[in-house]
Order: C-alpha cells, then structure tokens, then sequence
C-alpha cells in the first residue's frame, strides 16, 4: 500500500498506460509466435489494470495526500527534469500535484475505467479489438501526462498526443470514408488551435525571458523550470509590464493565442466544426475523449493558465463571449439533429461553451466543477447512447428508435439520470451550471440572460432525445437486442456520481459525506474572492434549500422543468408541432439555419477548396513554370541559341570560302580605311 | 588504437573509398547476392568505425599535414560536435540504404556500390575537412557519382533530373570557388598569417576579422550562401530537388534527403555563419524571409502534389526551412535548434522516402489517385507510414518535435531584427512576425500529410490492389530502427544535442554575443535589444512588488 | 598613246592577275559542279603565279628567279593536288553518286 500512498509515485499513473501501449503493440507485433499472445483479452486486461492501477494511486496516494491539507493553502507537489537545453534556457518535463490536477486525475482515471470496462462489452465483437484497447491505452497516458504537466511546454507536448490519440480513435474504422475525413478534420482544426497556443507560450517566453533565471535561481523556486504554472502569478505582472509597453492590447493578444488551444480542444466556435465529425468513431470514445476528458482538457488549461487571462480584462470579455455564444449555438444547433451521437456532441460543446464562459466571467472553480460533474453525466449520456445503437444494430437514428423503455431498462433510468443532470433539474449538473449562472450574474446580467436560454435549450434538447428515443412506440425495423452485463454495469456506477456529486460537493452545510471533500474548497483561484465571482453565489448559501431558493436557483429550476415540458408536449403528446415549427416560413428559415450548422462547415470548406486549395494550385504551377519555367528556359535559350548558330555551319565549302573572302576583303578595307 | 586515434579521421574518409573500390572487385554472385551482402557488412563496419569516438574507445587526434604549401593548401581533417553528429548521421543511414538497396538496386550491383561508397566518401570528407582546398575538392567530388547514381538506376526522367541536379549545383559551385578565392587571396594579403597553410579553416577566420571591409565580407557571405542555397534546397533555387527525388532509386533519396541537404546546411553554418559572422548579422532579415517562404510556400505547393514522391520531396524542402529559421535567429537556441533539425530531418525523411519506396515497389506507381484503401492490405506499411508522418508533422515526443521546437523558441525569443529593408522599402517585420507566419508550415505541414495517408490507405481498398504483399523483412528492419531513433531522440533529445549543444552554443555567444541576451522591453514602446549580457535583476523590476 | 597603254608594266600583271583570281574566286563559289570548282581553284592559283612571277621581274631583276623556281614548284604541287582532288572526287561521287558541291555537307555539326 505504500506504493499507492506515497504520492511522489505519482508519476507512474501515467507511465502504466504507457507501458500497457507498448506491451500491446509489442504482443500484437509477435502475436503469431506463441499462441497465448493471440488472446486479444490480454490487451483489454492490461489497459484496464493500467487504468485501475491509476485510479488506486489517485484514491489512496493523491486523495488522502489532497484532504489532510487545507484547502486555501495547498502545498503543490512539482519535480521537473531538463528534457532540452540550449545556454541557460531549459525545457523540462515533470509532474505538479495540486488540487486541479488531483481532480483530474481522478475524472480521468475514474471515467476511464468504466469506460474501458463497457468497451469490452461494446467492441467485443469487433476485429479491432486489441488495437482498439492500445489506443486508449495510449489516450489514457497522453491525457493524464497532460492532466499532470507542470509548465506550459510540458502541457503543449501531451496537449498534441492527445490530439493524435484522438485522430487515431476517430479513425478506428478508416474503411469508412467518412471516418477518414473525420479524423483528420479534428487533428487539422486542432493544428490550428495548436498553432495560436503555440506562439501563445511563445509569447509568454518572449516577454517575460529576463526574468526567468533569476526566479528560478531563487531557493523557494529550485524546483520549478522554464515556464511552469505555479510560477506564473509572480512571473505575469512582469509580462503584463513588458508587453503593454509594447501594444496596450498585447496581453490580451497573448492570452487568445494560447485560447486559441482550448478553442479547438474544446471545441468553441469557430474552431469546433470537428468535435460532431468526430462522433464517427466507436461511441466509448465519444464517451471518454470527446465528452469527459479530452475535450475538457482546455477548460483545465484555461484554468491553468488562469494569471494570463485574468490579467487581461479584454482577454476575459473575449474567452466568456466565445463561450456564451458556442453554448447558444451548440444548443441550437442540437435542437435539429437526429443522430443521438450527434445531438449528443452538440449537447458537450454546449455545455463547453458554459465551462469557457465561466472562466471567463472568472468563476474559476464554477467552470472547473461544471466540467467535474459533466464528465461524468456525459461520459454516461454517451454510453447510453451506445448501448441504444449496440442494441439497435448500429442505428443512430432516433427516428427509427422509440419505445425502449421497456426493452432496455437499466440504459432508460441511466439516461434520464443523465438528461435530468444536464437539464439542471436537481441533480448534479444544477449545481455547476447554477454557479456559473451566478458567475455570468456577477459579471454581467446580459450573459446572465444569454446562458439562461441555452440552459433552457438544453433541457430541451435533451428531453427531445429521451423522449425520441424511449417514449412512443418503437420506429425501427431490426430487432432490439438485450443489454450486455457488460455495457450496463458501467452505466450503473457511472450514474450514481452523475445524480448526486453535484450536491455532495456543492459545499453546503447540511450536506456533508465523510471522505467526499467540498470542491470549492479545494478548487479556486487565489482572487477568486476579490472578483466575487463563483463564490458569490454560495457564500451567502449554507444549505439544500436555500441554494434551491435562491433567485438564480430557482429561475434555472424552472427554466429547466418548463423546457422539459414543453419537450413532452412537442414530441409526445403532439409530434405534429415540430413539423409545424419545420414549415412556417420565420421559423423554416431559422431550422434551416440550426440544421445546417449555422454554415461553418460549407464555409470552411468553400476557404479550403476555393480559395486555399487554388491559391496552392496556382503556387504549385507557378513553381513548375515559373520558378522552373526559368530554368528550362535557361536550358532552353542556350539550347535554341546553339541551334540558330548552328545553321551558319551549313558543311558547304562553297559558303564556307564566300564568307571567308568576304571578310578578308571587309578586313582589307577596314585597314585601308584606317590607315590612310 | 593509437594508430586508430592518430589517424582516425583519415581512416573515417578512406574508408569508403576502399569499399567503393572493393566492391568492383568483388564477385557479383547471384542476383548480385554477394555485392549486397558485401555492402552491407562494409556500410555496417564503417558505421561501427564512426561509433567508436561517440562512445569513447578511441580519442581521435585532429590531423593537419602539408600538401601544397607553396599554394597554402594543407590536408586537414578533425570534427566538431556538428561534424561528428552529421558523420554518425551519414554512416547510419549508409547501413539503412545498403539495407534499402537490396530490394530496390538489381542492375549493375558492382558499379552501384562504388558510387554508392564513393558519395558517402566524399560527404564524410567534406564534414571532416578542416582545409577550404579539401573542402571544395570533397564537395565537387560529391557531384559524379550522385549523377551515375540518378543518370543510371533512375526512373523515367532519370537523365532530365540528373543532369539538372548536376547543372544546378555546378552553379553553385561557381559561386563557392568565387568566395574561396576571395578569402584565399584576402588571407595572402595578409603578412602575419602562415602563407603555407592559408586555406585552413583557422587562417581563414583569422583573416576575415582582420581588416577585410563588411561590404566585401558581405559579397562573400552571399556567394557562399548561394552554393549552400542550392544544395539545401531554398527557395527559388529548389526546383531539382523534387525532380532528382522522383527519379532516384529509393535508397539514393534516402541518402539525398538524409545526407547530401545536410552539405548545404552545413556548409551555410560552418563556413557562412562561423567564418563570417559580421555578414550574417547583415543577411539575418533576409535569410529569415527565405526561411518563411520557404516553409510556407512549398508546404503549400505539397499540399495539391498528385505523385507521392514528390509530395515527400516539397515536405522535405519544406522542413530545410526550419534550418534557415534557426539560423536566422543568430542565437544559441536557434542555431542549436537548426543542427538538431538537420539531424531530424535526417532520419526522419530517410524514414519517409524509404515507406514511398517501399510503396513503389509493390504498387510501381507513384500517383496518390492510384492508391486508397492500403491500411487493411498493408498494415505494417500503414503503421510506419502513419508513424513516420506523425514524426514528420512534428507530433511531439518523436524527433521532429524536438527539434522544430528549439527552432520556433530560438527564433520566436531572438532579437535578430526589428525591421526588413526590401527594394529600399523598410517593413516593420521583426523577426517574431515572419515566425508566426512560418508557423503556419505546422498547420499545412499537418494538412498534406494526413491528408495523403488518407488518400492512401483510408478507405475502402481497390479491386486491383487485393493482392499486395505488406513491407518485406529489409524494409522492416530499415523501417523499424529508424522509427526506434526517431522515437529515441524525440524522448531524449539530450542524447544527441548534448553531441553538439556546448560548441554551438559557444559560437553563437561567441560571435554573436549581442543577440543571445533575450530581447527586453522598455516602457518606451520601442522593442530594445538588451545588449548586455546581463539580465535584468528580476527583484528590481515591477514584478514582484504586488 | 598613254604610257600605261604602250609600256606593260607590273600593273599589268597584277591586273590581270586579280582578275583571274576573282574569276577563279567566282567560279569557286557559284559553281555547283566540283569539277568546275577544282578548275576554278587551278585558275586561281594560275593568279597567284602569275603575280610571283611578275614581282620577280618588276622588283628583283638582278637577284635571281625566286618566283620562277616558286611558280614551277607550284605546277608541280597543283598537278599533284589536282590528281588527289580528283581521286577524292571520285570517292565522293562514289559515295553520293553526284558531283553537286551542294551534296557535300558533312562538315556540318
């Protein structure tokens, strides 16, 4: 046991799933030599051992280590090792233990393995499936490597390999032609996040250069390297200094370029086209990367990078603006789609949209604890959905479902645990949103007003899915299979987390479990306090009742139960409204807009056709015939000189001598001329 | 081993030399079985030879012996960090192409090797050299059998490219003899320098920071430059190496994009950058804007590339850009970052070319429309094609990364230049712009990669390639150590930059002191080059006092 | 009578010499028969005897016959050069079954 409670171990979290990655390729490289390595159980048992062995760690070593300490003053855990140096400067990689990241470790690890567990289930009889288990395997360390990062390189490193992680699992089935496309939609659009986030350290580096070699060398420091994070509110004024003698908006210019990042992780508009693709691969990695953890991964490093941000008041106008308006449009968008996974992928940028703009009004810990409680109503959400297309034959469309209360019942009360959580109605998801519905009060009352509607979308949305889907009679032709032990128990565990740890960690008085620490506590921004934003609104609340009471409570209780109602009129005492809604010519307009995904894709796609992929056309022709064109044409005016001149050599003597004579006598003249 | 350390350096050139010419004698055996193995067992033994110093069993003696004093021209040879990283790098990828040439080379195996040996005598020479004469005379050599190897084991258009490639670089060499010349004849004007060794490359230092006028020194610089230019490939004078590349055997663009680009690299640090630093100062903002095109323009004309060769081809010119970035930045992490990315490159689109090649050779067409579907007929191809390019696009923790990342970070932090005069017009580009916009290289870089592994080997597989055989146990074996090493370097760059990293970053804070403090700025609103070594004292700034 | 009508004198010859030459000259270049331009070239060198000959007598009357013995030797070699280029004639129109000067361009590139 000490193993797993001495916490400077903690590093090996993510070395088992390394390890796992590796022996799995390494046995599926010499899987024909023996025939026990062609048990492909064995590459299932050591992921999830990995992950199990992870989650051990995190639950007796980074827990308890978290819980002894006082939540305002956590004494973070950071060791680096140079990975690259050049003169003074280093580039180290390590790991940093503090609060945010034990909360990560633990989604991470937590979700992960009951995840994989429901994976056996779900891909059992699919050919791929050790293959399948190497990539999570490799997901698993790239994303808790990240989760574990202690400086803005270490985190842009991992930040790419789960960027890769994912393309690959996106692309599980590249037979298919739409996966391929997929896939490599998402690691573009990331590319590009990358990009900005990248020239975003840089600029950080940049302005803030002189200053690192002295507050490394100082002794409290020793630990620390080249742009870690715990330095960051010291080393931030400085840059802010630095940077705005440069450009008064130079800041703010810094802390997008690194939003860039979490713009396209996260999917925020206009970088998130990629995130609904990327429900073309297999459904637990809808669950586990594009749901809970991977694509949460740029709220954390909002979260991480917070000094930058809230230097910038700009910055954070920006960062809650791009949030609110992905929450709306997401949610708009889900309101017309009939893929469960699809509607399911908007519902998650929705509810990004909601993280991105809670750190943006700064409501740190709101933002941090709505992705805590979302991963795991989501990650359930998602496997639902999967258990309904598994015993549906692989149909994802909720036309062609219904009925299925009855035929699937542990998926139907899971799912509308779910639908209940994300709608804000009572369980967990109630009290992340309803923080960050008091951050956007504080900040501003017209974000306020703006996140309350996509909160009331969202209770929409979803309730259209769960009554689509299990209410009514069944649309479908195939016949629906029964729920595999497998894929039901993870649901089972998932939800009770996903009903309850809302209000468990919520920090209110009269609701306190033993061993389940209160967020808030352990989770804030050092000034959280003098912006008033994300405590504010359960500073004055000590109990259930009165959060419940609360003005913001209350008006996001009832937006949700109304939005809920209003989705059982329309989809199951009248479906004919929404046909009503489709054809009226004000509202046709906007369907057509929603069903369309508000253009992006056909716009992005015309930039790259029309006028990228020309513009490289042209430079590609340019190269052959201009650049080269010059060369050849070089070779060709010696050649076609040499072939004019060489017509004077005719081989006739006759010319020969006429030229001879001819110039002899020019000579003749040309010196008699001279010479007299 | 005292012989061996004394002349160590002679040994390393000789080498191939020998080999090339035992290979002619050799007998052929059947299928040119005996050749091949031959080959191989002699790439491997220099290789092991080349090992030796790495890892320290012997201490090799730099050797300098008269040759033609009355003309200054000596025989030196010796290594630096960066020589002895480029030397390991070519002997490496010797064994890698020996390996790569028993399934691509089946006509005229004898005469194939000599050439083969002989080129790779000719680059360890010209890394080795510490004689400007010998340096030349290594670099011309270079040329013939690189012209046989293309003009005779080629493609279609073999003797197009070939002649091209030779034609292009002896106008480069023209421009090479000028600015040797001209540093010769700098260096016998002046008295105090020994006249029987005046091409050394310690004469030559000396001579050019002794009195020899900055426009002069640019002159030179830009002659030189131009040669390198040729061979790196930088834009416009590019257009022969995707040519030379499509029509070359497999394991000849290996050795191209691994090794020979490397000469031009090379030659740009060692004899424009160090021997004359006071003209790099001047060429920094242009060299940059080289670098930028360079980067973004080719990453550009790889992305619409219909043979995928040639794709692989404009991506490595693509990634020579990030040499000249790193260069352009004038300081430590930038030129550190340019000789790590010379070495990167390296393996990394040996390892390319040799999947294309492994490709060909099955399909025997290069067009990307042809292909789809692959990675259920050819798995082993897919993963190292699908790993390589991951590498290539710069994923991090493989060597690419690594290395393009002290790039970026050498350039994004240099205070090379605040503004570009172009055709009399000064634009306020500093070097920070024209790096964001190389950025973009990552981006596009990313784009035509994985949009041709999906061209290639997503979805659903042709009728006419259900027979195909995946990669063969040779081109395993190649395929595989260059992925160990690339994987190697990329988690432990210091492996290999601890090789060169104290002498270049010497150099840089050397001869370019007042670039390597950080740029600092001031309330004034102008960017200000800190031109002090010291830093600002970090508790005397505003920072800390909250 | 004029002088230069009664008297002959080296202005004569050099005359009538450059004239032959220029006739020899004209037959050399627009002749087409090979025959013809061999004659042409035999007349020409009659010039240049012709002129050796007449030097000798206007210029060195008492020193001896230079240009006599030089006029001779040069019968001599243009018998014999005449012989070899009929032979080569011969061989060509063997080869082109032509005697057309036009015929003859192998000396081209």
């Amino acid at each position: 046991m000490n193993w797993f409670s001495d916490v400077q171990n903690i590093w090996v979290v993510a070395i088992y799933p390394l390890l796992a990655f590796l022996s799995i390729v390494f046995i599926r490289t010499f899987k024909h030599k023996h025939p026990v390595l062609q048990k492909r159980e064995i590459a299932s048992g050591l992921t999830i051992f990995a992950t199990f062995l992870g989650l051990c760690h995190t639950l007796f070593g980074a827990l308890p280590w978290l819980m002894v300490q006082d939540g305002s003053a956590v004494s973070a855990i950071e060791r680096n090792i140079t990975w690259l140096q050049a003169g003074s400067f280093k580039l180290s990689m390590g790991y940093l233990l503090d609060s945010m990241s034990v909360m990560m470790l633990f989604v991470v690890t937590f979700i992960s393995l009951f995840i994989q567990i429901y994976t056996h289930g779900y891909m059992n009889h699919d050919k791929g499936y050790a293959k399948f288990f190497g990539y999570l395997a490799l997901f698993n360390f790239s994303m808790l490597g990240l989760v574990l990062s202690t400086n803005l390189f270490q985190i842009y490193i991992f930040w790419e390999l789960v960027g890769v992680s994912s393309y690959l699992l996106i692309g599980f089935w590249f037979h298919k032609p739409s996966a391929a496309i997929a896939c490599m939609k998402a690691f573009l659009m990331n590319r590009v996040g990358d990009f900005g986030f990248l020239f975003g350290i840089l600029g950080v580096l940049l302005f803030s250069f002189p200053v690192w070699g002295d507050y490394l060398n100082r002794p409290e420091n020793q630990q620390m390297t080249w742009l870690s994070f715990q330095a960051l509110p010291e080393v931030v004024p400085y840059l802010k200094t630095s940077v705005e003698s440069l450009h008064p908006l130079g800041l703010m210019v810094i802390a997008l370029l690194v939003f860039m990042g979490p713009m396209a992780k996260s999917a925020q508009v206009p970088l998130h086209t990629w995130l609904p693709d990327a429900m073309e691969g297999p459904t637990p990695i809808s669950a586990l990367i594009h749901a809970a953890t991977m694509v949460a991964a740029g709220v954390y490093l909002i979260a991480r990078v917070f000094p930058v941000f809230e230097a910038s008041p700009e910055a954070m106008i920006v960062v809650a603006s791009i949030g609110t308006l992905t929450a709306l449009i997401a949610a708009s968008i889900a309101l017309t789609q009939y893929d469960i996974k699809k509607a399911l992928a908007y519902s998650t940028m929705s509810q990004l949209g909601f993280m991105v703009a809670a750190m943006g009004f700064g409501a740190f810990s709101a933002g941090l604890f709505h992705l805590f409680t979302h991963a795991f109503f989501k990650a359930m959400l998602f496997l639902c959905s999967g258990s309904v297309i598994h015993a549906c034959e692989d149909e994802q469309d909720m036309r062609k479902m219904g009925g299925l209360i009855g035929k699937l019942p542990v998926t139907h009360i899971t799912y509308l645990i779910g639908t209940l959580a994300i709608s804000g109605i009572l369980l967990s998801g109630f009290w992340s949103k309803d923080l960050i519905l008091a951050g956007a009060k504080s900040f501003s009352v017209g974000f306020y007003w703006l996140l309350s509607i996509a909160a009331g979308l969202t209770s929409f949305y979803m309730f259209r899915t769960y009554f689509l889907t299990f209410w009514g009679k069944y649309r479908g032709t195939v016949h629906v299979h029964k729920e595999d032990f497998w894929m039901v128990m993870p649901l089972a565990v998932l939800a009770v987390p996903s009903a309850f740890i809302g209000v468990a960690m919520a920090g209110l008085s009269d609701v306190t479990i033993p061993f389940i620490p209160n967020f808030m506590a352990y989770i804030h921004y050092a000034s959280d306090a003098a912006h008033g934003a994300g405590h504010a609104s359960h500073a004055h609340v000590h109990s259930l009742l009165e959060a419940i009471q609360s003005p913001i409570g209350l008006s996001s209780l009832a937006v949700g139960l109304s939005a809920m109602v209003l989705a059982f009129v329309f989809y199951v005492l009248a479906p004919k409204i929404p046909q009503v809604f489709k054809t009226a010519p004000i509202t046709a307009s906007m369907f057509n807009l929603f069903s369309n995904k508000w253009y992006f894709d056909d716009i992005y796609n015309a930039f790259v056709k029309k006028i990228y992929l020309v513009f490289a056309s042209a430079s590609a022709e340019f190269d052959k015939s201009g650049v080269d064109g010059i060369v050849n044409g070089t070779a060709k005016l010696v050649l076609s000189s040499g072939h004019a001149l060489k017509e004077i050599q005719s081989g006739k003597i006759q010319t020969y001598i006429a030229v001879l004579t001819f110039s002899v006598v020019s000579l003749v003249l040309l010196l008699f001329y001279f010479m007299v | 081993m005292d012989i061996l350390s004394h002349s160590y350096y002679s040994i390393l050139i000789a080498v191939p030399f020998v080999l090339a010419l035992f290979s002619l004698l050799v007998p052929e055996g059947k299928n040119g079985k005996i050749v091949h193995g031959f080959a191989l067992f002699g790439s491997v033994l220099l290789f092991l030879i080349s090992m030796l110093s790495v890892i320290g069993v012997v201490t090799p003696v730099s050797e300098t012996l008269a040759w033609m004093p009355s003309l200054g021209i000596s025989y030196s040879v010796s290594a630096d960090g960066l020589s002895q990283v480029l030397v390991v790098l070519t002997t490496f990828l010797t064994v890698m192409a020996a390996i790569a040439s028993i399934t691509s080379i089946h006509k005229r195996v004898k005469l194939y090797y000599s050439m083969f040996f002989t080129l790779i005598g000719s680059v360890i020479g010209v890394f080795l050299a510490r004689d400007l004469f010998l340096y030349f005379l290594f670099w011309e050599l270079e040329l013939i059998p690189m012209y046989f190897l293309i003009a005779i084991w080629g493609g279609p258009r073999r003797q197009y490219a070939s002649i091209k490639f030779v034609l292009y670089t002896l106008f480069g060499s023209v421009f090479l003899v000028a600015g040797l010349l001209a540093l010769y004849f700098h260096a016998a004007s002046i008295p105090a320098l020994d006249h029987s060794t005046l091409f050394l490359y310690d004469t030559v230092k000396k001579a050019v920071g002794f009195n020899l006028p900055l426009a002069s020194q640019v002159l030179i610089f830009t002659a030189l430059f131009i040669t390198f230019a040729v061979k790196l490939p930088v834009v416009p004078l590019h257009t022969w190496l995707p040519d030379a590349h499509v029509e070359a055997p497999t394991p000849v663009s290996m050795l191209l994009a691994g090794i020979l680009l490397k000469m031009g690299s090379y030659g740009m640090l060692r004899l424009c950058f160090e021997f004359i630093p006071e003209a790099a100062k001047v060429a920094a903002p242009y060299i940059c804007l080289l670098a930028v095109i360079n980067i973004v323009y080719t990453a550009g004309i790889a992305l619409v590339q219909k043979d995928l060769k040639k794709l692989i081809a404009y991506s490595s010119v693509s990634h020579m850009g990030f040499v000249l970035l790193g260069l352009s930045a004038l300081n430590a992490l930038g030129f550190n970052g340019a000789v790590f990315v010379m070495f990167a490159h390296g393996l990394v689109s040996a390892a390319l070319f040799m999947c294309v090649g492994t490709l060909y050779n099955r399909t025997h067409t290069r067009e990307i429309s042809e292909y789809g579907g692959f990675a259920q007929q050819t798995p082993i191809l897919f993963y190292f094609f699908l790993y390589t390019a991951m590498a290539s696009l710069g994923l991090p923790l493989l060597v690419s990364f690594a290395s393009e990342t002290l790039v970026f970070y050498g350039a994004f932090t240099s205070n090379a230049f605040e503004t570009l005069t172009l055709l009399g017009n000064t634009f306020p580009w500093s070097i920070q712009a024209l790096t964001v916009v190389s950025g973009l290289g990552i981006v596009i870089g990313a784009a035509y990669l994985l949009w041709m592994l999906q061209r290639v080997f997503f979805g659903p597989l042709k009728e006419k390639w259900t027979q195909l055989n995946d990669a063969s146990l040779s081109e395993v074996v190649v395929l595989a150590t260059l992925a160990v090493l690339i994987m190697a370097f990329g988690v432990s760059p210091k492996l290999i930059t601890n090789g060169f990293e104290p002498e270049i970053t010497a150099l840089a804070q050397h001869s370019f002191k007042e670039f390597n403090a950080p740029p600092v700025f001031k309330r004034t609103g102008l960017m200000t080059a800190n031109r002090s070594d010291q830093p600002e004292n970090f508790s005397s700034n505003g920072a800390t006092q909250k | 009578m004029p002088d230069f009508i009664t008297t002959i004198g080296l202005n004569h010859y050099i005359m009538l010499a450059s004239l032959l030459f220029a006739l020899g000259l004209l037959g050399v270049l627009t002749n087409r028969n090979v025959i013809r331009v061999l004659m042409s070239l035999e007349l020409m060198m009659s010039a240049v005897s012709i002129n050796l000959i007449a030097f000798n007598n206007f210029l060195h009357l008492s020193e001896g016959l230079a240009g006599h013995v030089l006029t001779i030797f040069i019968l001599t070699v243009s018998a014999a050069e005449a012989s070899v280029g009929l032979a080569i004639i011969i061989a060509l129109y063997r080869a082109k079954s032509t005697a057309d000067m036009n015929k003859f361009d192998l000396l081209k590139w």
